[in-house]
C-alpha cells in the first residue's frame, strides 16, 4: 500500500449482520489504539464482496472464512483472518504484523 | 440492555447437553420460537449456513452467535436468546477446543437499528474480562438474574 493512500478496510462475513459487525467494531477500536488513520472501514456479505473489493486495500474476516477468500489474496489484497473477534489484542497484533510488510 | 431483555422475554435456556452442534442450534432457537420472534424454519437456515461456511459464528472461546440473514421471512421480531449447555458441543469432527462451545447467543433481526443495539450491548459485556469470568460460571436462571443485576444495574 502506498503510504499516502490510507487504509480502505473491508470486513467480510457470511450475512453482514453479526460477526462482521462485531469485527468492524473491534477493528475501529484497534486502529484507534494503534494510532492508525483509516479512510474507510465498511462491511459486506460474502455474496457482495466483488462489488467492494476493488476499492479496498485490506480485507478482514473470521478465520473460518479465509478459505473462501483466497482468490482475494491472489489479487494482491491482504486478507487477515481473526480467530477471536472480541480480542483487541489479536486484532492489533495481526494489524501490526501486516504493517511491517511493504506494500507498493 | 441485553441481559434485561433476555430475562424479560424469557429468551434463555439452560440445558445439560445437546446431541451435537445442530441440536444445540435448534435448542438455542426454542425461546425465540416460543413467543413467535422466529418461525420454526429459522433454526434450519442458521444450520445450513454453518454447514456451508464452517463455524464462523464462534466469536470468542466458548461463545457462538448463531444467526441467519437479516430480514429473512422466518424472523418476525428482532430478538436475542441465550443457551447455556453444561456439556460443550464441538462444531468440527476433530474436537478442537477452539471450535467447542457452551454459550450460544442466537440473534434474529428484522430491524437493523435494534439489532445493532443488541450486538453492541453484547460486545460491551464480552469485552469485559471480569464479566466473562462470572458469565462462564452461569448455570441457571437465578445466576442470570444476579449477573444482570450486577452488570446492567437494574432489577
Amino acid at each position: 500500500m502506498n503510504e499516502k493512500e490510507g487504509w480502505h478496510v473491508l470486513v467480510c462475513c457470511v450475512n453482514g449482520m453479526a460477526s462482521g459487525q462485531i469485527l468492524k467494531m473491534s477493528l475501529e477500536k484497534a486502529f484507534t489504539n494503534l494510532g492508525i488513520k483509516t479512510e474507510s472501514i465498511r462491511h459486506c456479505m460474502l455474496s457482495e464482496i466483488e462489488a467492494y473489493v476493488d476499492s479496498c486495500n485490506l480485507v478482514v474476516c473470521s478465520v473460518h472464512l479465509m478459505h473462501t477468500l483466497s482468490y482475494i489474496q491472489e489479487k494482491g489484497i491482504p486478507v487477515i483472518g481473526i480467530q477471536n473477534l472480541m480480542s483487541l489484542q489479536e486484532v492489533e497484533e495481526k494489524l501490526t504484523e501486516l504493517l511491517k510488510e511493504d506494500f507498493i | 440492555m441485553l441481559l434485561e431483555e433476555l430475562i424479560k422475554f424469557k429468551h434463555y435456556k439452560f440445558a445439560e447437553e445437546a446431541k451435537d452442534w445442530r441440536q444445540a442450534i435448534r435448542m438455542s432457537c426454542e425461546p425465540l420460537e416460543a413467543d413467535g420472534s422466529v418461525t420454526v424454519d429459522y433454526k434450519e437456515e442458521v444450520i445450513q449456513e454453518i454447514e456451508q461456511y464452517g463455524p464462523y459464528i464462534i466469536i470468542m472461546p466458548n461463545v457462538a452467535i448463531p444467526h441467519a440473514q437479516e430480514y429473512t421471512d422466518s424472523v418476525k421480531k428482532t430478538a436475542v436468546s441465550f443457551l447455556k449447555l453444561k456439556k460443550p458441543v464441538c462444531f468440527t469432527e476433530d474436537g478442537q477446543t477452539k471450535n467447542t462451545v457452551q454459550n450460544f447467543f442466537t440473534f434474529a433481526s428484522c430491524d437493523a437499528a435494534k439489532h445493532i443495539d443488541n450486538l453492541s450491548s453484547l460486545m460491551e459485556l464480552l469485552m469485559n474480562s471480569e464479566f466473562v469470568k462470572e458469565f462462564e460460571l452461569l448455570t441457571n436462571e437465578q445466576d442470570l438474574k444476579k449477573l444482570q443485576k450486577k452488570w446492567e444495574g437494574r432489577i
